[in-house]
């Protein structure tokens, strides 16, 4: 397959700079520029349209950066670094016609990086019905059983677009509380793209603020809140 | 009766159809440049023993494959359209909500169907004044009557053809899914009409005269209406129940139980085998549902009486088996080109892009499981075909087969088609290319949407009338041999372009485009 | 031996734009000073109680760091985290509370202008 693992140690996770990207001609990010470091786990905050979902398809290298660096543990990110990327799409779907177990069995074939043991554990924590069709799922199961999928690969570097949108409130505590657990160690580094503040605020190390296109503000979240302020006073205060 | 131009909900449903039609100066313009290349490409390369009656009644052909489309497109997106719930909940009835729909389908039809009989009109018009073209001196004097025959025709059929494939939307379950097999056997073998109205044989003329389509087309006129109304009754009293009660992006039959006892697919292997299996895990889901069982066993048991009849005649199992490899040289394209966009729509692609794999093994994965799906069908109708035969033989002994001549041809004409069908599915992997620009896009749009032409150039330069009669010599196995190398090349770099753009399919779905006419900023890409 | 604890969100009170170590290690501290936290008490590990709590590992770590460096957690390698069993260390947590609560008592008596025992009758009166 030709997946080599690049990058060098020390490196941060996330590295953009001077990022532009424009979609039939519109100028989607603009000068974007900022770093995630390894091992954190950081939100991607902004209002719809300000470019989140686009900055997060150039960091799976599903779309090339029209100019800028985009640097993954130190080298270009790009397709052929996918084995070190876990991606979830915003409102992405697995194949309708397969069950659960049937998906997580091409899955655990498809993805070099796959654990069973994670997979087995996280069926269990996320309350994933392997014999369930997918087709058949309500939309929390569905957004569960695609962090499963996620989170049972051992890729450095997890990459989550608004993993709750339109996902009831026990099924977003699962989530939060799965993200949580498997970071625990250290070594994963998580970027998640999220407008729904409250349910990930307490989780963030650092926050990057994107909109219009560009970085409005980059904060490590502690500091944030020793000085007084919280993530969504912050956010207010850059977006309002 | 309310006046149309009053009525809302078909102001509505024009405003999205009018956006491909030559209303602005920009459409226009484009259709203005789309009919002068018509004109003049078919005008060079038209043979010249091709009368103008086979001139429009091949456009004729043509406008019913673009009405049943623009229905059938219509009744195959609007489960998944994501204004459906919008539209279903308008406070307005369910027939008047379909019958807005019909009309603005029948005027869009319409408005195709007058740029072809233009187009046609041109073309005999050039011809007659040069003179040289036509065998037929008398073609001239004939046209202008000819024109308005076709006119008529071609009214006749923008409301039924439309009509008929916006019923299909009534056809989703129960019963009524029985329709599906008449229905198809309206619309299917009008692919094979837009070459068959071409030949110069006596009966065909006969068939495409000016005089049969005037009376055919006051016959069609005359059933149109009640057609149109009985469609809006069927669609509004069945369909619509049904589509309102779909859930997007669910199963498509609904009846299906919510789990599975056991798992169906076994994932083998790892790299391209994996690949390859989950690939085939969806078309063995959708050939393991009972309406795809049916259409199966009723196409074996076609192809053996096939086979059972045509052996007795000459020629008869070489035009069998020339259409089986037709069909299966040509259905890869097709749905190759359906599934991925399809997959973008419904955004399951992103997860099959972001998989780990070199896009160039993720294509190369879909196409070779589009293809082994494809010829295990085919080998099957096949074997079946060979024993309707082989039964026939038994019973009935001599049979005017040369086998040795007619081996041969069949070997030619499987060979020289399947290479025609690996060069389009090669080409059809670039597609996503043509979303870069608007150069691309008129680059790639025509060769990628050959396939619809396919069939002309397979009869034409391919599969001739000479080589149905047996005379297959090294020239005819040279051209095959041209077409294969061209499949390896082209195919190859259909590849490598559809893997490099790729991921343009993630920003240009239907959702998208839909937005983006929204705001104004069309294209203007003819999107048939 | 005392049961071990699972933490859920219920068990504590957080204002988001304060540290949240600061907010759990006083937190934990007053319930260990309460007795509600048992001497002996087994507490979950950093990612168990990250995951329930859907907080920063880092948060929690710290948290259990800052309760050791008084002496109010002690952790044992390969056995887990525990409240400690010495009373020495927790009189003088609870001490500590009792001066931070008296000092911030006068402060308010010092803002109305009252000694802390003018206040105390103050507030004692009819």
């Amino acid at each position: 397959m030709g997946m080599t693992k690049l990058g060098r140690a020390g490196a941060p996770a996330i590295r953009c700079d001077k990022v532009e990207v424009s979609i039939k001609k519109k100028k989607v990010l603009n000068q974007v520029a900022f770093e995630v470091g390894a091992g954190c786990l950081a939100g991607l905050l902004g209002p719809n349209g300000a470019g989140k979902s686009t900055l997060l398809r150039l960091l799976t290298g599903l779309l090339p950066p029209d100019s800028g660096s985009v640097e993954l543990f130190g080298a270009p990110a790009g397709p052929d670094r996918l084995a070190e990327v876990s991606f979830l799409p915003d409102r992405g779907q697995l194949p309708v016609y397969l069950s659960a177990g049937e998906w997580l069995g091409f899955a655990a074939r498809l993805y070099p990086d796959w654990s069973r043991a994670r997979e087995r554990e996280l069926t269990a924590k996320l309350e994933v019905d392997p014999a369930r069709r997918i087709g058949s799922m309500s939309r929390g199961e569905e957004a569960r059983l695609q962090l499963l999928t996620c989170l049972s690969r051992e890729a450095p570097l997890l990459i989550l677009d608004e993993p709750f949108t339109g996902v009831d409130l026990l099924s977003r505590e699962r989530i939060a509380s799965a993200v949580v657990g498997e970071m625990a160690d250290g070594e994963r580094t998580f970027l998640i793209a999220t407008h729904d503040i409250r349910e990930m605020e307490h989780l963030f190390d650092s926050i990057v603020l994107l909109g219009d296109g560009t970085v409005k503000a980059a904060y490590e979240v502690e500091a944030l809140r020793e000085s007084g302020r919280s993530v969504e006073s912050c956010y207010r205060e850059v977006f309002a | 009766m309310k006046k149309l131009t009053e009525d809302p909900l078909f102001a509505l449903e024009w405003s999205s159809s009018r956006l491909f039609l030559p209303f602005s100066v920009r459409n226009a313009a484009v259709w203005a440049a789309f009919l002068a290349i018509v004109v003049i490409g078919v005008g060079l390369f038209l043979p010249d023993d091709i009368t103008p009656e086979s001139l429009f009644a091949c456009g004729a052909a043509m406008i019913a494959i673009i009405g049943f489309s623009i229905g059938l497109g219509s009744a195959l997106t609007q489960r998944e359209n994501p204004w459906k719930d919008w539209w279903l909940t308008m406070p307005h009835s369910r027939e008047a909500l379909v019958r807005a729909k019909l009309l603005a389908m029948i005027l869009t039809v319409g408005s195709f169907a007058a740029g072809i009989w233009l187009a046609c009109v041109l073309i005999a018009a050039v011809r007659a004044q040069s003179g040289v073209y036509w065998t037929d001196p008398g073609t001239a004097g004939r046209l202008p009557g000819d024109m308005l025959a076709y006119a008529l025709a071609y009214a006749a059929e923008a409301p039924i053809c439309a009509s008929l494939g916006l019923s299909l939307l009534g056809m989703y379950s129960g019963y009524r899914r029985w329709l599906l097999l008449p229905l198809a056997a309206l619309f299917l073998p009008l692919y094979g009409m837009i070459s068959a109205v071409l030949s110069p044989n006596a009966a065909v003329q006969r068939a495409v005269s000016a005089e049969a389509f005037f009376y055919g087309a006051c016959a069609a006129l005359l059933v149109a209406a009640p057609l149109c109304k009985g469609v809006v009754r069927f669609v509004a009293g069945y369909g619509m129940p049904e589509l309102a009660r779909h859930r997007s992006n669910g199963l498509l039959t609904r009846k299906r139980k919510e789990t599975v006892s056991q798992a169906r697919f076994k994932a083998n292997g790892t790299g391209f085998r994996a690949l390859f299996g989950f690939e085939r895990s969806r078309y063995r889901h959708f050939s393991s549902s009972s309406p795809a069982r049916v259409l199966y066993v009723m196409l074996v048991l076609a192809a053996a009486a096939g086979g059972c009849f045509a052996v007795a005649q000459p020629q008869g199992i070489l035009n069998l088996i020339m259409g089986l490899t037709m069909a299966t040289a040509w259905a890869p394209s097709i749905v190759l080109s359906l599934v991925t966009q399809t997959d973008a729509n419904r955004r399951r692609l992103v997860w099959w892009i972001a998989l780990p794999f070199r896009r160039r093994t993720l294509l190369l994965a879909r196409w070779t499981a589009v293809w082994a799906t494809v010829l295990k069908g085919a080998a099957g109708l096949l074997a079946a075909m060979i024993a309707g035969a082989a039964v026939r033989w038994g019973i009935g002994g001599s049979v005017p087969v040369l086998w040795n001549r007619d081996g041969h041809t069949a070997l030619y004409v499987a060979v020289s088609l399947l290479a025609m069908g690996l060069l389009l599915s090669g080409i059809t992997l670039a597609y996503p290319a043509a979303y870069r620009n608007a150069w691309t896009a008129w680059l790639i749009l025509p060769v990628t949407s050959g396939a619809a032409i396919a069939p002309i150039f397979a009869s034409r330069w391919l599969v001739t009338e000479r080589v149905l009669a047996g005379e297959v010599g090294p020239e005819q196995w040279r051209t095959a041999a041209i077409v294969a190398a061209a499949a390896l090349a082209l195919g190859g770099a259909g590849l490598a372009l559809g893997a490099k753009w790729l991921h343009l399919y993630l920003t240009n779905t239907q959702d998208a485009a839909q937005r983006l006419r929204g705001a104004g900023r069309s294209r203007g890409r003819p999107l048939v | 031996m005392p049961p071990g604890k699972n933490w859920t969100m219920e068990d504590f009170r957080l204002d988001p734009s304060r540290p949240l170590y600061e907010q759990f290690t006083e937190q934990i501290r007053t319930m260990i000073a309460k007795g509600e936290l048992e001497p002996g008490t087994r507490l979950p590990s950093v990612r168990e109680t990250a995951s329930s709590l859907r907080v920063n590992p880092t948060t929690v770590m710290k948290t259990y760091q800052e309760l050791e460096r008084q002496a109010l957690l002690v952790t044992y390698r390969g056995q887990g985290t525990f409240v400690t069993r010495e009373e020495a260390a927790i009189d003088r947590s609870r001490k500590e509370l009792a001066r931070t609560a008296v000092n911030q008592l006068k402060e308010t008596a010092k803002s109305l202008g009252l000694t802390p025992e003018q206040l105390w009758a103050l507030a004692l009166e009819e």
